[in-house]
């Protein structure tokens, strides 16, 4: 479920650990927390698409690859991103910033975009 | 935790544009299970307390930034922020906001369910112990020489000869001694590198539209990223990478 890709960030990890502290007290059924997180998948891929604007471009050291499942996986050393909060607003809106190491972790946008229109339609 | 970019004033639009997302995305949430709660017959008031809960993790792991004062130092980017975002009214909060505090606990009172225009985040520094997944790093207890000599029972010098008898038991603490260097035992494990908690290491979250590469340049084109750098939350809606491998 490459949806499920956005549940390791940290609202993700957030909410999983909220909805654990109430499951552990019983407060709601597992089957409830499932749809939550569920709601969580659709509602996070939504506000990335309508509601940020943001864009950035980076470069750096690629040091591992990894492709599986339809899913990259990069490990990236020395990285230069420069993040402007809109598109074309460059200038003196961009932000530089830097990272001696970093995670990719990329799912394909055309699986997540079928499996989103699927529960749409489901 | 160093920042390579510096202590920026005006962590720009990017960065404060998330926490009215986030609160969005909570919103819509919590309005869209709603349903499902009363359909299984939970109280809304768990919902409620989701609602926090989740609030508070997520102010407490600090990702939001803090508030910044514009009036502070600025960068020689002079960065702004950006009124292009949705997030125009909190950028006027964030002028407002005096100071910053240390803790993240008065920044966990600060979310109010309820109340649209909420103040921003006082997180103050990334604090340095943010996140609760523990991540007990194993350090392989050192050998102690002095000690060994202590402990074996009889025996004054474990290299020196010994008697028969004392033997087996100057073997087994000769063995206790030289166990961490010799054999192989749990302590000795290096912790995961690829296990690294995902909110302790700088990842980025997204789609790829397209990846390409052409002999050692890599060239990927990204969208509706999470970007989690140095504790921080950036959201982007695209991205493109270049890199070398």
């Amino acid at each position: 479920m490459t949806d499920a890709l956005y549940r390791s960030s940290s609202i993700g990890e957030s909410l999983m650990g909220a909805l654990k502290l109430l499951q552990d007290d019983g407060k709601i059924s597992d089957v409830l927390a499932m749809r939550v997180i569920q709601e969580f998948d659709a509602a996070i891929l939504r506000a990335l698409d309508k509601r940020v604007t943001a864009k950035s471009s980076f470069k750096g050291q690629l040091d591992t690859y990894r492709y599986c499942d339809n899913v990259w996986d990069f490990e990236l050393r020395d990285v230069i991103l420069k993040l402007s909060p809109t598109q074309g607003s460059s200038k003196r809106d961009e932000l530089e910033l830097a990272a001696k190491h970093m995670r990719l972790i990329l799912v394909d946008s055309k699986v997540v975009t079928a499996a989103a229109g699927q529960h749409a339609a489901g | 935790m160093s920042r390579a970019g510096g202590e920026k004033a005006g962590r720009p639009g990017v960065g404060e544009a998330t926490l009215g997302v986030y609160q969005g995305v909570i919103d819509d949430v919590v309005a869209n299970v709603k349903a499902d709660f009363v359909q299984e017959g939970v109280d809304e008031a768990v919902l409620d307390e989701l609602r926090s809960l989740w609030e508070s993790h997520i102010v407490k792991l600090g990702v939001l930034g803090k508030a910044n004062d514009p009036s502070g130092k600025q960068s020689k980017e002079g960065v702004r922020a950006a009124d292009a975002l949705t997030l125009s009214e909190d950028a006027s909060v964030l002028a407002a906001r005096p100071t910053k505090d240390q803790s993240p606990g008065p920044g966990a009172a600060a979310l109010d369910h309820g109340d649209r225009k909420r103040p921003i985040i006082e997180t103050g520094d990334t604090p340095p112990t943010k996140l609760v997944k523990t991540e007990a790093i194993q350090t392989p207890s050192i050998p102690q020489w002095d000690g060994a000599a202590e402990e074996a029972a009889g025996v004054s010098d474990p290299s020196s000869s010994v008697p028969a008898g004392a033997e087996a038991e100057a073997e087994d603490n000769l063995d206790d001694v030289e166990l961490d260097d010799d054999e192989l035992n749990e302590d000795d494990d290096l912790e995961d590198v690829d296990a690294v908690g995902s909110d302790s290491e700088d990842q980025l979250l997204g789609q790829f539209d397209k990846v390409h590469r052409s002999k050692a340049r890599w060239k990927v084109n990204l969208r509706h990223c999470i970007l989690q750098l140095d504790g921080r939350d950036y959201l982007l809606h695209k991205a493109t990478g270049e890199f070398n491998f």
